[in-house]
């Protein structure tokens, strides 16, 4: 079943935050008091007090409010159950809180017992408990919209809950907010999860659950934060059972699987017997054993709750998180089968299908999850962008599946086929193996459809492609400016994943793929993967480049992935310098077979990381030393006005990169051509790799111009892009000149870097064209020809015509009588039409 | 970035239409083009504004052979032979060009510059006092011949309505009152009337159609190449409706004037050889079927319409090739 965008904006949520749903709750809304607003009288609830113990992590302070509760019996026994909950003493919490539920069905005591009666397996108990707090719709404090709150989530009714959450918006209490935190956060709104958790923390710092849930829903967009916050929730509650369950989590995301057994072991003392330690061993399991592995832990799971879809789930996304999305469908599916009202687990499978390329069962699992909470936004997106997949052009090639937005297939069908068959040739060859397929590509003329199918957000602004091993997702060069990037050089990179990542059998850890990525394109073309040459040089100067050893924890940290890349690529030139190309699969080939990255050196190349290390070093010295040395600071800081300080400048450091340039660049400006050519051939020849319009190579270019020497502006324009290989507009600057000089080699050159950067510029592929034909290259011009067709020329009846013109050439002469008709058609006494018209159909 | 699609529908236009109409103002000293470059307000644009001048005049009497006194120049700096680009200047233009103009006579009026627009009415902005769209209609009311009016200035959008007419083609750089930057379209439009590539029907000649068709994708390219948004889509209207219509507009209510409004003359072949001006007649004759059929392609099956308008075109290619050979070409 298919959902048209009509019938999916009908079901679209509204926005959770602000509060656009209506639900039956709005009817009996009793409006908060100030003093409510506040949170007020009710902190001073015993209840609430025992609560905030346990948020503190003070189970001994717990205890002592829980023993000396005031308000009779009940009330100190679910004080009780709940210090008891904490510590993972459900059956003793059952006992306690059954009779107090049973003479008041919508009070707290019910609420936790049917919260506990749903997590132990219990499902339809806790639900009747539930539903009946669920139904209430009379509220007098914020106490009966919490309530409410989790009853409804307990009950996987999620706009209901948020709902109630809305009406307290602004309760200024941590229990609140944090509760509400949650629910965002499992509803995979991470930003809107950050904002509650910050209420929560404004109205109490010391709230444990939500600084971990913080922490949590930092942790992909601020890791830095999140480590602090997790550090923050250790100072304050060392052994709270939340804190040692998202530290197992924070582990497993970090690949430390000895450390995430130690805290599940912390949570095991301080908790035993829950549900989430035993869920995440199946994570661990996985890592450790495999699918054998998973289901064993996951059979520990099904004997706290036989009606918990966690293990599967937590196994499964342990398999993802490890990129074999082969085995997360497995699990997930395991998950789905175990629960079907878990709509997560069918939406987890569907995530994991669309990365193993079976987008038609991921449809089904994604329909199935919608089916089950109309809420989730990410389900939402998954299946509109699998609506717009259909509206696709499907380009079967070889081992590959293409798929192109309608109006942009003919033109990269052109490109991308080509392009791919010499990527997997060469692939094929060099690591000696063929990987398993189809390969689906998909190209995105949309950066936020790329990004939906990469993670099922918008956003993803720094990510060019996505490879899942069979699956590579990436953007087209429509979704960017024209110049942003080379989409050639980007699937020539993830295309490298396919094989590094199957070859290892997904084992390869993250520097070491991204590395040979990057290394790939480099290779194919000098001036791909090597854009951040000056950045990188920089670094080398101030001594903060990582190194073989750290490359692995600068994968981890956003802020410094870019230039990780780019020295991970360095270091796999270095091995194939020292080990040839062969090293390269010898190592892959170490970590498919387990090895520690200490191991992988030893078994691939018979020596130690230490060892490697110190001959990386020697190589990127070798390399890049000149080139660090010209980047160094200038020796003074110089204002960009002071022609006569910058002069001075210059002149005392005609080694230093900046300086030479900002003189030259102040120069220019101040229309001091003569003058500033100078400093900016030396900025030039210290770093040649300078790009951008304030490069050496780009003014020397525009004073060349301005000085009629059109030569020079060539040659200036030449040496830029050898290294800028993404700027157009100065490709196109060149293209010009070097038509207007009848300069051939420097046309070439530009026109086919423009054509390449983007395609979709039909003029330049009707020019290449006709720079073909004169070189007699029939065939690929016959194929510039057919792209400036296909993108609507400027000329239609000279585009048919050079075309017909051509296929008469290859002798093809029905297709050369065809295009010539089509010229006539647009232009019936188009003579040289005309011409190749009687010769076409001469025989 | 403009796609078959929306070309093909240009040279619908022009094709259905344009050639069964015969080509206007055919002799040489029945067209006439009046040239105004207002106020720059800055150097850079003078410069600029007196490049464009000079392209145009010297394209209209090097290329195009227009007699000295059938071009009539308005300048904010003027040359030899030029005027002060006034409002009285215009008047007096204006008035000096109507009694030369008989009801087959061709005007061409261009403006190059700055527009604006306020409480008081669109302007094009002149030395001195500026006239309004109002005043530009009243000016041009009583012109006789065909006028096409282009006004190649920002915030010309008000001009197309303004001056809009039967029988009249109005081109504007700018499709919306909030389009008042600086336009880079009057060089794109100077550029295609003497661009061979702008000449889509291969007949020799470039329309104001395929001019502003060839201009307006050259704008257009111009932003999307450069990454910036683009602050002006040009209009043109010939159907009087002053609604006006985007180049590449399928099934486009206007066009069919433009397609055979030309700034170059025509020169109709004809020969004293019997047998060459009998290839001529069948040329001419086989065009007229070729148009005719073109008209009634969405009447006819494909396979009909392919076969008999391959048979015309392979006759009019034999034809034209005939003609050219006895013609020494």
């Amino acid at each position: 079943m298919s959902m048209n965008d009509m019938t999916r904006r009908d079901r679209e949520p509204a926005w959770w935050r602000l509060g656009l749903l209506t639900v039956a709750l709005g009817l009996s809304i009793v409006s908060m008091g100030a003093q409510g607003r506040r949170g007020g009288t009710t902190t001073t609830d015993p209840i609430y007090q025992v609560r905030a113990a346990l948020a503190h992590g003070d189970v001994s302070m717990a205890r002592d409010l829980a023993a000396n509760a005031p308000g009779g019996p009940a009330r100190r026994a679910l004080a009780t159950a709940l210090v008891e909950i904490f510590e993972g003493k459900d059956a003793d919490a059952r006992a306690r809180l059954q009779p107090i539920a049973a003479a008041n069905p919508l009070g707290d005591a019910a609420l936790e017992l049917g919260l506990l009666e749903v997590r132990t397996g219990h499902r339809d108990e806790g639900r009747r408990l539930l539903n009946a707090l669920a139904s209430v719709r009379t509220f007098s404090t914020p106490d009966d919209y919490l309530r409410l709150a989790r009853a409804a989530r307990g009950n996987r009714e999620y706009l209901l809950a948020n709902d109630a959450f809305q009406r307290v918006a602004d309760v200024a209490r941590p229990d609140i907010q944090t509760e509400w935190g949650d629910l965002f956060l499992e509803r995979h709104m991470p930003g809107e999860a950050v904002t509650s958790y910050r209420l929560a923390l404004k109205a109490d710092e010391r709230w444990v659950p939500a600084i971990v849930g913080l922490a949590r829903a930092l942790a992909n967009d601020d890791p830095e934060q999140s480590r602090q916050d997790f550090a923050a929730a250790k100072a304050i509650a060392p052994d709270h059972p939340e804190l040692w369950l998202a530290t197992a989590e924070q582990a497993l995301d970090d690949n430390d699987v000895d450390a995430a057994v130690d805290a599940l072991d912390a949570l095991g003392r301080v908790k035993p017997g829950s549900l989430d330690e035993a869920a995440l061993r199946a994570a661990v399991a996985y890592k450790r054993e495999g699918m054998a592995g998973a289901e064993t832990a996951a059979a520990r799971v099904h004997d706290l709750n036989p009606e918990s879809a966690l293990g599967y789930r937590a196994a499964a996304e342990q398999a993802a998180r490890d990129y074999r999305f082969d085995d997360a469908a497995v699990l997930a599916r395991k998950a789905t089968a175990i629960d079907a009202e878990d709509s997560l687990a069918f939406f987890d499978l569907g995530l994991d299908l669309l990365r193993t390329g079976e987008e038609a069962d991921a449809r089904t699992a994604l329909e199935t999850s919608w089916n089950l909470d109309d809420s989730a936004r990410l389900t939402k997106n998954l299946l509109q962008l699998l609506d717009h997949l259909d509206t696709f052009t499907v380009v079967p090639h070889g081992p590959f599946i293409f798929k192109f937005a309608p109006d942009e297939a003919a033109v990269l069908e052109a490109y991308a086929l080509p392009l791919a068959d010499e990527a997997y040739r060469q692939y094929t060859e060099r690591y000696g193996f063929t990987p398993k397929g189809p390969i689906l590509v998909e190209v995105f003329p949309s950066h936020d459809d790329f990004a939906v199918r990469t993670f099922g957000l918008p956003g993803l602004y720094g990510a060019l492609g996505a490879c899942f091993g069979r699956v590579i997702a990436m953007d087209s060069p429509h979704a960017r400016p024209p110049g942003d990037f080379s989409w050639q050089a980007t699937l020539w990179h993830e295309l490298a994943h396919v094989f590094t990542l199957q070859l290892s059998d997904y084992r390869v850890p993250r520097w070491l793929t991204e590395g040979i990525s990057v290394y790939e394109e480099h290779r194919r073309n000098p001036a791909w993967g090597r854009e951040l040459t000056l950045q990188y040089a920089r670094a080398l100067n101030k001594g903060q480049t990582f190194g073989v050893k750290k490359l692995p924890d600068a994968f981890k940290h956003p802020e410094s992935l870019a230039m990780a890349y780019f020295e991970a690529s360095l270091v796999v030139e270095h091995l194939v310098a020292l080990n040839g190309e062969n090293g390269l699969r010898t190592l892959l080939l170490a970590y498919k077979n387990g090895a520690t990255d200490t191991d992988a050196f030893s078994r691939a190349f018979g020596t130690n990381v230490d060892d490697v290390e110190a001959s990386f070093q020697a190589f990127v010295q070798k390399q890049y030393g000149a080139l660090a040395a010209a980047m160094g600071d200038p020796p003074r800081q110089v204002d960009a006005n002071d022609i006569d300080g910058l002069r001075a400048r210059a002149e005392a450091a005609p080694g230093n990169f900046v300086s030479q340039l900002t003189f030259g660049q102040a120069l220019f400006r101040m229309q001091d051509l003569a003058g500033a050519r100078a400093p900016l051939e030396r900025a030039a020849q210290l770093a040649p790799e300078a790009s951008g319009d304030g490069s050496p190579h780009m003014l020397l270019a525009a004073i060349a111009k301005q000085d009629g020497d059109t030569t020079r502006a060539r040659r200036e324009l030449r040496a830029l892009l050898t290294y800028d290989h993404t700027n157009v507009v100065a490709a196109r600057e060149l293209a010009q000149l070097a038509t207007d000089a009848k300069a051939t080699d420097d046309e070439d050159f530009a026109l086919r870097l423009v054509a390449d950067l983007d395609p979709f510029d039909a003029d330049t592929h009707t020019r290449l064209a006709q720079r073909l034909m004169a070189r007699a290259e029939y065939a690929p011009a016959a194929v510039e020809l057919q792209a400036t067709l296909a993108l609507g020329p400027a000329n239609p009846a000279e585009a048919h015509a050079d075309l017909a013109e051509v296929y008469l050439k290859m002798n093809k002469r029905d297709d050369a009588k065809r295009e010539a008709l089509a010229a006539l058609e647009v232009a019936p006494t188009f003579a040289r039409a005309q011409d190749l018209l009687l010769q076409a159909s001469a025989r | 970035m403009l796609c078959m699609r929306r070309i093909a529908a240009i040279l619908a236009v022009a094709l259905a239409m344009g050639l069964s109409i015969p080509a206007r103002a055919a002799a040489d000293n029945d067209r006439f083009v009046l040239l105004v470059s207002g106020a720059s307000g800055d150097p850079a644009y003078a410069t600029t504004f007196r490049r464009w001048v000079d392209a145009l005049t010297t394209m209209l009497h090097d290329r195009f052979q227009y007699a000295a006194d059938h071009v009539v120049v308005l300048t904010e700096t003027p040359k030899a032979g030029e005027s002060k680009a006034t409002a009285d200047g215009v008047r007096q233009a204006i008035a000096a060009l109507k009694p030369r103009l008989t009801a087959t006579d061709q005007l061409v009026v261009i403006l190059i510059g700055h527009g604006s627009d306020d409480a008081s009415g669109a302007k094009f902005n002149l030395v001195g006092p500026d006239l309004t769209v109002k005043d530009w209609s009243e000016l041009l009311a009583s012109v006789p011949g065909h006028l096409a009016v282009v006004d190649t200035t920002s915030a010309s959008f008000p001009f197309l309505a303004g001056l809009s007419g039967h029988d009249r083609v109005i081109i504007t750089a700018t499709n919306s009152v909030a389009q008042r930057y600086a336009t880079v379209f009057p060089d794109a439009f100077i550029q295609a009337l003497s661009s061979d590539a702008a000449d889509l029907d291969k007949n020799g000649r470039v329309s104001l159609l395929e001019a502003f068709t060839t201009a307006s994708r050259t704008v257009a390219q111009h932003y999307e190449q450069g990454g910036i948004m683009a602050t002006e889509i040009a209009l043109l209207d010939d159907n009087g409706d002053g609604k006006g219509t985007i180049a590449g507009t399928e099934n486009a209510a206007d066009g069919n004037v433009a397609a055979v409004t030309y700034l170059q003359g025509a020169a109709a072949q004809t020969s004293t050889d019997p047998e060459t001006q009998r290839l001529l007649t069948r040329q001419r004759e086989l065009t007229d079927q070729i148009d005719a059929l073109r008209r009634r392609r969405g009447e006819m099956a494909a396979d009909e319409y392919n076969r008999t308008l391959e048979g015309l075109l392979t006759e009019l290619a034999t034809v034209s090739h005939d003609v050219r050979q006895r013609q020494g070409q």
